[in-house]
């Protein structure tokens, strides 16, 4: 039910302002100190949460250090095993070098005969642990050196190691003449490889 | 010091300056306090020593008065029954009314109108309006307002002790030692106000006879639903004593002495009468009550 207020307009909206000036005074205060105490309490329940994210935390990162320890641990047994494998590989995985011997001695004739034969492994720079296989796989270099009575049995024997079939390359790296052997003998040198060999760019 | 929740209401009689300070407690009220001081004589308001000693006499109570309300003085408030277009037509009523009442009184005017039920040889919409003169309202205010004080309401007497008479059709007669005011209510709204001078003559002379009787028959004459109303007589206990006399002499009727508000006691207080000339006070104090309530 509307009631009469007769005092003058300006005066109701003096006091209406005025009213609600204080409202507005009350209500920033009241924010304000639900803010202090929202504060507070956050302040409280951060400080009690403070020790058990703390410890969690540390317990990560014990977890995480135990973790790396035993990577490291693991690697080192990884390199032990694995070099373990490759002396085991070297003594049982060694290519049948008579198979060698017989291919390269049939090539030859009367007229030539082999002086010094040195088979190398060939080692990636990069790779400082022999993979298991590798001394099984190869690649190998092959250097094969003799001399032969002429020229020409010289150039058919290296022709003769290249259709071989054994080789996945064959150089003839160099000839020179061998007077104390016979009048037109020549030392011949010969580069073999079995695999293949990554060559440095 | 109490300050939260008791509004205190302010009547300004003839003679006196009356205060009543209330506070709610559930559907009744709590009598914090009960002032009457002396105003200076030959003032038209209240004097500004007048309130400071009726703010010493509230102190002196436990009362720390900041908001008040204030009953208007019938002398200085303008009322008329005024004929205008319906609400229906969307007319201006509230500024119709204003220009009404602002005929021959130069200045701004507060107004309040209450529409009336249509009577039975009324034309047009007929509504009850009352003004205030800013200018009295400022010289009234102003004493309040020297000592600090903020008038939340200025309001008639009528709409006081139409907050604490009921809710029924209702005759209410407020009997003062030099007037008598007559106030028609029905269950929520004024009907009507008029206020008898006395001027130094008993209720029981002629002039004053008659203008009752006069007033009374016009009530009944414009408002029907009146016949069947309640008569309340209030005010000062030896001229309510006399006008409840003289209208039970007039009329058959049943003539109510008392206040419909629940108001409790304690202390020193409880020792004191609260007769029927603290109504207006009263009113004010459970009116601005019911608002801060509320709000």
């Amino acid at each position: 039910m509307k009631q009469p207020n007769l005092l003058p307009e300006s005066i109701k909206v003096k006091a209406l302002e005025r009213r609600r000036l204080v409202l507005w005074l009350k209500g920033v205060a009241v924010i304000a100190v639900f803010g202090v105490v929202g504060c507070v309490v956050a302040g409280a329940y951060l400080g009690d949460l403070d020790s058990p994210v703390r410890e969690e935390l540390d317990t990560v990162r014990s977890v995480i250090n135990k973790l790396e320890a035993s990577e490291v641990s693991a690697w080192a047994r990884i390199e032990t095993v694995t070099h373990e494998l490759g002396v085991v590989e070297d003594i049982a995985g060694q290519p049948n070098w008579s198979v060698l011997l017989e291919i390269l001695a049939a090539g030859l004739n009367e007229g030539a005969y082999l002086e010094q034969i040195n088979t190398t492994l060939v080692l990636q720079e990069n790779i400082k642990i022999s993979p298991p296989s590798k001394a099984a796989s190869g690649p190998y270099r092959v250097r094969v050196t003799g001399t032969s009575l002429v020229q020409g049995d010289a150039t058919r024997y290296a022709l003769y190691l290249e259709q071989c079939q054994l080789f996945d390359s064959v150089r003839l790296v160099g000839t020179l003449p061998r007077p104390d052997v016979a009048k037109d003998a020549v030392g011949f040198e010969i580069l073999c490889v079995i695999g293949k060999i990554e060559e440095k760019s | 010091m109490l300050k939260n929740r008791t509004s205190i209401g302010v009547d300004i009689g003839v003679r006196t300056l009356r205060a009543v300070a209330l506070s709610h407690e559930g559907n009744a009220f709590r009598l914090r306090a009960m002032v009457e001081t002396v105003r200076t004589p030959n003032h038209p308001v209240p004097t500004r020593q007048d309130v400071e000693r009726l703010l010493h006499a509230l102190e002196r109570q436990g009362i720390d008065a900041r908001r008040i309300s204030v009953a208007v003085p019938p002398d200085r408030l303008a009322s008329a029954i005024v004929e205008l277009p319906p609400r229906s037509s969307g007319a201006p009523i509230e500024t119709l009314a204003q220009a009404e009442l602002t005929k021959g009184a130069p200045g701004g005017l507060e107004v309040f109108i209450w529409d009336l039920p249509p009577g039975r040889r009324a034309r047009a919409s007929e509504y009850f309006a009352i003004g205030l003169q800013h200018e009295a309202a400022n010289e009234l205010l102003l004493p309040f307002t020297q000592c600090g004080l903020d008038v939340d309401h200025l309001e008639p007497e009528a709409t006081a002790l139409q907050r604490i008479t009921g809710q029924n059709n209702r005759v209410v007669f407020m009997a003062g030692a030099r007037n008598i005011g007559i106030y028609a209510f029905d269950t929520s709204s004024t009907l009507f106000m008029r206020t008898i001078e006395l001027a130094g003559e008993s209720v029981e002379s002629d002039r004053v006879h008659t203008s009752l009787v006069g007033t009374i028959d016009y009530l009944a004459e414009r408002f029907p639903m009146l016949e069947e109303a309640s008569v309340i007589v209030l005010g000062e206990p030896k001229a309510s004593d006399r006008l409840s006399a003289s209208l039970l002499l007039e009329y058959e009727t049943t003539v109510v002495r008392e206040l419909r508000v629940d108001i409790r006691s304690t202390g020193w207080l409880a020792d004191f009468d609260l007769d029927t000339r603290w109504a207006t006070a009263i009113g004010l104090a459970a009116g601005q009550s019911s608002l801060e309530v509320a709000a």
